[in-house]
C-alpha cells in the first residue's frame, strides 16, 4: 500500500514533492495512542514541537509487532551536497516492541542512494540506516526523543556532506550486530596474491555457531577442512554491497562492478582442489574472501579497505555440479572434461560473514593509541612487577622481546603474576606463550637463564643483550643492573623496580648514547633519598628499614597486587615514553594510603669518571660543587668532612656522590684542618637507613685555603697513609678529596694487596 | 569555515561575520529588546555578542560597519562598543573597533541626536586621527564639511573608498573574502536639502572563498528599487555583472516591498526590469534570501514591512525555482522561539544550520520563568 496522501500532509509548503515513496510499512494507520511501544509515543508526542521534522503518520503492524513513525524530517543540507540526499527526507521509524530492540529507520524515497552506513538487510529498499554505531541495548536507557531524531538528522546531513565516514570504516553495509564472524589469523593473506586459493583447516568453539576460526594454512587439500578464493576489487568510492546476498548469483552481481568475476575465481579453486586431491563428498567448506578497496575520491589511492567473506553451504559434489565443473549421473558426481557445464550460481546459497583478524603487535598499538615499536628488546626478570609491565607492553604492541628469567613459577607467585597458573613452569617460557595467547603472530623468545650465574648460557644471554635496542631490566637486583651498566653491548637499559612496601616505583634510564650508565644512575637515586625530604621512608617497609629484604624475591614478602598492577601500569608507559626520548632519567613515583600518585624527576648531574692506583673513581659535578660551597663558607679557614659513596669490589670502582661538611668539633686554621667527630656516627647509620645500605662511608675532603693548590702536602700525605691502614681492615682503599680554589685532588691509597 | 549570523531583532539589524582566520566583522548593531518584557522574543544582542567574543577569546572586532544611521542599525550601539572619541564611551571590557565602516552621509549629516550622534563623533574623530575608518564615497557635501574643519582633502583620501571599488585591504585569495561597494553614490548624497538616508546607504557584495567555494553575499541597507536600478545600470555599464551575483541575499529594509517595485501589488509585488534581473537572474542555486523583521503578516494591516507580497516574490519567484530557502529571522526556527540564523559557508557551499534543540538545552537559552515564593506583583 502506498502513501498518496503524504505529498498534501508535508509541512513546508512551497516545495515540490517530486519524490517517489516505497510502500510504507504496517498494516494499518494508528492513532498515537494506540501505538504499543513507549518509545514510539514519546517520539510521535515530542515530533509535534520540534522544528525541521514532522510526523506524517503513526502505522503499525501485527506480525511481528511493530510500531511505525512516518516522519518527515528537514536536512541540513549544503548548498553543494555530495550526495544525493534531498532537503526533505520521508523515514519510517519502526520500533518492535521488545524492549532492547534498536528503532530501525528506514528511507522511504524510492531512489534514495547507495551510501555508506548502510545496514545489510534481505532485501535492497527500503534502505536501512545505521545511525548507531553502539548496540542500542547499551544505550537505550538514555533514550531522549530529541537525541534520537537529531542523531537521524545528523546522519542525513553528514551522509550529504560525505564526511560521515572516517577513514578506515567499513563503506560497504554494515551487518547487524550478532552476524557471523568469520576470524582470519593475521597476516595470512600477507602475499597471496588476488584469484589465488588457500587451503585452510577451520574450527569452532562448542556452544558458538557463530563464529568460524581459521587455524592455519596447510599445503595439501586432503588435509584441508576449507578452501578459500581470495578476490581483491578494483579501488571503489562507493559501497557495491545492495542487499544482503543470499546466493553466489547476488555476489556475482555486486563484485562485477568492482571487476570481479566470482563464479569463475571459485570455478578455477574447485577444479585445482578436487585435482590436488581434495576430500569429496563430505563436508568441505568452500569460502570466498573479498577485499574492497576504497578511496576517498575518484581516481584516488587506496586508503582503507572493507574485508569480507562469503561461506557456502553446498557439499563439494553438489558445488561441483552447481559450478558447472562435474556433472551427476544418477548417483554418482563425474568430473567433466573440458569447457564448464551448465553454471547455476543462483541455487549456491552463500552467507556472509564479518571477517575478523587476529590482533597483530601494529594493531595492538594503533588500539593503544600509542606508538609501537618493532624494535628487538630484551626483558630481564619477569617476577611480579615485570610479568605485569611485559604484558602490558606486549599488548600496547611495544617491542619484539626475548624474555631473561630463570625462576620456576611457584604456587605463592600466583598472588602477584600475570601467568594463569602453569605451576612448575619456567616463567621465562610460560610468558612467552602467553605472549603468543594474547597476539597470535608474536614472536617472542625466551632465555631460561640468570645474568649472575656463569652455569647459565651466558653466550645466549651476551647475544640476545648485542641485539637489543633497549634492554629493560626488572630483576630488582642491584648486581644485575650493575653487570648490565658494565656489558658495552646493546641498546641503552632501563632498571624499573618497586620500594620494599610496594608504594613507590622508581626508572632509572641510561641516556641513548650511554654516557650515562645504570650504576651511575643508582648512586644519584641514592643521593636524592638522603636529600629530598618528600622521598623519606622510601626504603623502608611498614614504616621500619627492614635490611636484606630483597623486595620481589623474598618469599615471604607482603605487597598487594593492587599496588604492583598500578605501578605496572605506570612503568609501562613510563618505559614507552623514555624509550621514545634519548635524556637519561630518573623518576620515583610515590603513592599514599588514597593512592594518590606523585611523580618526582630526579636531576641528573654530570658524571665524572677518573683511574687512580688501579681504582675507577666515579663521582659528578653535583658533589664537587657542594665541597666548594661548604669550602667557600668557612675561608680563610681549611675546612673538610666525610665522603659518602659505595665500593664495587669486584670491579674496583669507587663512587663518590655525597659528603658531610666539617662536624662542630674540628680544629680550621687557615693552613691546617682537623676534622672533628661530633654528630659522624649518628650521620653515618643514618645514611645507611635511608639508603638501605646503598651508600656508605668512602672517605675524607678538606679544602685548600686561597692562594694554595690542591696538590697533597706532607700533613696531606701522612693522613692518607694513617687513614689507608685503617681502611685496609675492611680491604677497602682510602680516598681523599682536596679542594682548592682553582683545582681539585682526588686521592687514592691502597694498604691491601 | 566561514561564518554568517543574523541575529533575531524584529525590524532591525545586526549581522556577524565571522572569518575562518578568526577575523570577526560585524554589521550594523541594533540591540531594540526591551529587557522589561518577558514577552519579547528578540533576542538579547549584547549578551549573545559578548558571548561569542569570549568563547573565541577576543575584545574587538576588526571591522564594524554601520550601513547608515537610523535607529534599527544603531540602537544601543554607544553603550556596547569601546569608543574613542570622548571619555564616558572609553569603558574597558567594552568591545574594540579596529577599523569602522560608514557611509559618507554618516560624517556629514547634521540634527542627530543620541546613538546617531555619537557614531557620527566616532567616525568624524577618526576621520579627523586619519585612523581606524573606512569612508564610503566622496561627495561635495563631504568636501565642504571638511573644509569647514580645517582638513586636507589629500590627507584623508586613502581613507575614502567610491562606489564601483572593492574595499582595499581585502582579497578573497589572501583573507577568504573581499568586498565590492556598490553605493553610496556621492551624487545621491549631494542630491536634495536633505540627506536621504536610504538612498546614502552602505551596500556591497561579500565575495567568500574556500576550500574552492564561491559564495557571494548581498549586504543592503535600506535600498529602495530606485536605488537598485541605479546600482544595476552602473554594475552592468561596467560590466560587473558578477559583482551583483549573490548566493545569501540580506534583503533591504525588512522585506518591504518598495525594494521590490513601485506598486505593493494584491498578493505578488511585482519587480521592475532591474529588480528581476537583480533577484531573480542573479541568484545561484539553493539561493537563501534573508529577511531581518518580524514573521511575515498575514493581511495588511500593518503599512510597515514586512509585507507579505514582497515575501510571496522572493519565495515564488526567487527561491522557489532556485531550490533555495526564504529566512525571515522572527521566524527561524519557529516563530515562538526564534534564534540567531546561521549559515555555514565552506567547500560545500553555504548551509543554514538547523539543528533541533530541545528539553534541557531549550531551557537554559532563554530565562527562565518567573519564580518565588510571593504571588504579587
Amino acid at each position: 500500500m502506498g502513501l498518496p496522501s503524504l505529498a498534501v500532509l508535508r509541512r513546508v509548503p512551497g516545495q515540490p514533492m517530486s519524490d517517489k515513496l516505497l510502500p510504507a510499512p504496517g498494516k494499518r494507520k494508528v492513532a498515537l495512542s494506540k501505538l504499543a511501544t513507549s518509545k514510539a509515543r514519546d517520539l510521535a508526542q515530542a515530533l509535534s514541537a520540534l522544528p525541521y521534522v514532522c510526523l506524517l503518520e503513526c502505522r503499525t503492524g501485527d506480525d511481528p509487532k511493530v510500531d511505525y513513525l512516518i516522519v518527515e524530517l528537514e536536512v541540513e543540507l549544503p548548498q553543494y551536497p555530495v550526495k544525493d540526499i534531498h532537503k526533505f527526507e520521508v523515514c519510517a521509524i519502526a520500533f518492535p516492541s521488545a524492549p532492547d530492540s534498536a528503532p530501525d529507520i528506514l528511507a522511504l524515497r524510492e531512489d534514495f542512494p547507495q551510501v555508506s552506513h548502510l545496514n545489510l538487510r534481505e532485501q535492497e529498499f527500503p534502505k536501512s540506516l545505521c545511525v548507531y554505531e553502539d548496540a542500542f541495548a547499551e544505550t537505550g536507557f538514555k533514550w531522549s526523543p530529541v537525541r534520537f531524531i537529531e542523531d537521524v538528522r545528523t546522519w542525513l546531513a553528514r551522509t550529504a556532506r560525505g564526511d560521515l565516514h572516517q577513514p578506515g570504516q567499513p563503506l560497504e553495509p554494515l551487518m547487524e550486530t550478532g552476524a557471523p564472524e568469520l576470524i582470519v589469523p593475521s597476516g595470512l593473506l600477507k602475499g597471496v596474491k588476488p584469484g589465488e586459493y588457500l587451503f585452510l583447516t577451520h574450527g569452532m568453539f562448542a556452544g558458538n555457531t557463530n563464529t568460524i576460526i581459521i587455524l592455519e594454512r596447510v599445503t595439501s587439500p586432503a588435509s584441508a577442512s576449507m578452501f578459500a578464493v581470495y578476490l581483491v576489487g578494483n579501488v571503489q568510492t562507493h559501497g557495491l554491497i545492495r542487499k544482503k546476498p543470499s546466493s553466489l548469483a547476488d555476489l556475482q552481481d555486486f563484485l562485477k562492478i568492482a571487476g570481479i568475476d566470482v563464479v569463475a575465481a571459485c570455478q578455477e579453486a574447485m577444479r585445482q582442489y578436487l585435482d590436488l586431491g581434495g576430500r569429496t563428498g563430505e563436508r568441505t567448506i568452500m569460502t570466498v574472501l573479498v577485499d574492497l578497496p576504497k578511496a576517498r575520491h575518484e581516481g584516488g589511492p587506496e586508503e582503507w579497505r572493507d574485508r569480507l567473506a562469503f561461506i557456502t553451504h553446498e557439499v563439494v559434489d553438489e558445488l561441483s555440479t552447481l559450478l558447472g565443473i562435474s556433472a551427476k549421473h544418477g548417483k554418482t558426481v563425474g568430473r567433466l572434461i573440458g569447457a564448464a557445464g551448465s553454471v547455476d550460481p543462483a541455487k549456491i546459497s552463500v552467507v556472509p560473514f564479518r571477517r575478523l583478524e587476529t590482533l597483530s603487535a601494529e594493531m595492538a598499538a594503533q588500539f593503544n593509541g600509542t606508538p609501537g615499536s618493532a624494535s628487538p628488546m630484551l626483558f630481564v626478570g619477569v617476577g611480579a612487577l615485570g610479568s605485569q609491565v611485559f604484558v602490558n607492553l606486549l599488548r600496547a604492541g611495544f617491542g619484539r622481546w626475548t624474555l631473561l628469567d630463570r625462576d620456576l613459577q611457584l604456587p605463592h607467585n600466583a598472588a602477584r603474576h600475570a601467568l594463569p597458573g602453569l605451576i612448575g613452569e619456567f616463567k621465562a617460557m610460560a610468558m612467552a606463550n602467553l605472549a603468543k595467547a594474547i597476539l597470535p603472530g608474536d614472536q617472542t623468545e625466551f632465555i631460561v637463564g640468570d645474568l649472575l650465574d656463569s652455569r647459565s648460557d651466558q653466550n645466549a644471554i651476551d647475544a640476545a643483550i648485542k641485539k637489543s635496542e633497549a634492554v629493560v631490566d626488572c630483576s630488582a637486583t642491584v648486581a644485575v643492573a650493575r653487570k648490565l651498566a658494565r656489558n658495552n653491548e646493546g641498546g641503552r637499559r632501563v632498571s624499573i623496580f618497586l620500594s620494599p612496601s610496594g608504594r613507590d616505583l622508581v626508572l632509572l634510564g641510561e641516556s641513548k648514547d650511554r654516557k650515562i650508565r645504570l650504576d651511575q644512575l643508582e648512586m644519584m637515586y641514592y643521593r636524592a633519598l638522603l636529600r629530598d625530604k618528600s622521598l623519606v621512608g622510601h626504603l623502608y617497609r611498614t614504616g621500619a628499614p627492614l635490611r636484606y629484604a630483597n623486595a620481589c624475591r623474598d618469599r615471604s614478602v607482603i605487597l598487594p597486587q593492587d599496588l604492583v598492577a598500578m605501578h605496572s601500569g605506570i612503568a609501562s608507559s613510563a618505559v614507552k615514553k623514555f624509550l621514545a626520548g634519548e635524556d637519561p632519567k630518573i623518576s620515583i613515583w610515590r603513592s599514599d594510603d588514597n593512592l594518590n600518585v606523585g611523580h618526582f624527576e630526579i636531576p641528573i648531574s654530570s658524571p665524572m669518571v677518573s683511574t687512580n692506583s688501579g681504582w675507577r673513581i666515579v663521582t659528578d659535578d653535583f658533589l664537587f660543587l657542594q665541597l666548594r660551597e661548604w669550602r667557600a663558607t668557612r675561608l680563610p679557614n681549611e675546612t673538610g668532612g666525610i665522603l659518602f659513596g659505595s665500593f664495587d669490589m669486584e670491579q674496583k670502582i669507587i663512587y663518590v656522590v655525597d659528603g658531610l661538611p666539617s662536624p662542630s668539633n674540628s680544629t680550621e686554621w687557615p693552613t691546617v684542618y682537623i676534622r672533628g667527630t661530633a654528630g659522624l656516627s649518628k650521620s653515618r647509620v643514618e645514611v645507611d637507613s635511608i639508603t638501605q645500605g646503598g651508600l656508605e662511608y668512602v672517605g675524607e675532603w678538606h679544602s685548600h685555603p686561597d692562594g694554595y693548590s690542591a696538590a697533597p702536602s706532607k700533613d696531606d700525605k701522612a693522613a692518607l697513609a694513617t687513614l689507608s691502614k685503617v681502611m685496609a681492615e675492611d680491604a677497602r682503599p682510602a680516598v681523599m678529596f682536596i679542594i682548592a680554589k682553582k683545582d681539585s685532588r682526588i686521592l687514592i691509597s691502597s694498604s691491601t694487596s | 569555515m566561514h561564518k554568517l549570523t543574523f541575529f533575531p531583532l524584529g525590524n532591525a539589524d545586526c549581522c556577524r561575520m565571522d572569518l575562518d582566520d578568526g577575523r570577526k566583522i560585524l554589521f550594523d548593531y541594533a540591540n531594540v529588546r526591551n529587557p522589561d518584557d518577558d514577552q519579547d522574543k528578540r533576542c538579547d544582542l549584547s549578551t549573545l555578542l559578548l558571548e561569542d567574543l569570549e568563547q573565541a577569546d577576543k575584545d574587538k572586532y576588526e571591522v564594524v560597519a554601520f550601513t547608515h544611521l537610523d535607529n534599527d542599525h544603531v540602537c544601543g550601539a554607544p553603550s556596547f562598543f569601546y569608543l574613542e572619541h570622548a571619555e564616558k564611551y572609553k569603558v574597558e571590557g567594552r568591545p574594540k573597533i579596529d577599523e569602522l565602516w560608514v557611509p559618507a552621509a554618516a560624517l556629514v549629516e547634521e540634527g542627530l541626536d543620541d546613538d546617531a550622534r555619537a557614531i557620527r563623533s566616532e567616525a568624524r574623530y577618526r576621520f579627523k586621527q586619519k585612523r581606524g575608518i573606512r569612508v564610503f564615497s566622496r561627495p561635495d557635501r563631504l568636501k565642504e564639511w571638511m573644509k569647514k574643519e580645517k582638513l586636507d582633502f589629500d590627507a584623508h583620501k586613502h581613507l575614502i573608498t567610491d562606489a564601483g571599488q572593492l574595499v582595499p585591504g581585502w582579497s578573497k585569495d589572501t583573507d577568504g573574502v573581499e568586498f565590492f561597494v556598490h553605493s553610496p553614490f556621492a551624487e545621491r548624497t549631494d542630491a536634495g536639502e536633505v540627506i536621504d538616508r536610504n538612498d546614502c546607504s552602505l551596500v556591497m557584495q561579500a565575495w567568500f572563498s574556500i576550500s574552492g567555494r564561491e559564495v557571494r553575499v548581498i549586504m543592503s541597507a535600506d535600498t529602495t528599487h530606485d536605488l537598485w536600478e541605479a546600482i544595476v545600470k552602473m554594475t552592468r555599464l561596467y560590466k560587473n555583472d558578477k559583482r551583483l551575483e549573490w548566493d545569501v541575499f540580506k534583503l533591504p529594509h525588512h522585506c518591504s516591498s518598495l525594494s521590490i517595485g513601485p506598486e505593493k501589488g494584491k498578493t505578488e509585488t511585482a519587480p521592475t526590469k532591474a529588480t528581476k534581473w537583480l533577484f531573480e537572474n542573479q541568484g545561484q542555486t539553493c539561493a537563501v534570501v534573508v529577511s531581518t523583521s518580524k514573521p511575515i503578516p498575514s493581511d495588511d494591516s500593518d503599512d510597515q514591512p514586512p509585507h507579505r507580497q514582497a515575501a510571496n516574490y522572493y519565495k515564488n519567484k526567487v527561491v522557489g525555482p532556485k531550490n533555495g530557502e526564504f529566512k525571515v529571522t522572527m521566524e527561524h526556527p519557529s516563530v515562538s522561539k526564534p534564534e540567531p540564523l546561521v549559515i555555514k559557508i565552506d567547500g560545500y557551499g553555504t548551509t543554514i544550520l538547523k539543528s533541533i534543540v530541545g528539553g534541557g538545552a531549550s531551557v537554559i537559552s532563554r530565562p527562565a520563568p518567573r519564580a518565588g515564593a510571593t504571588d504579587e506583583r
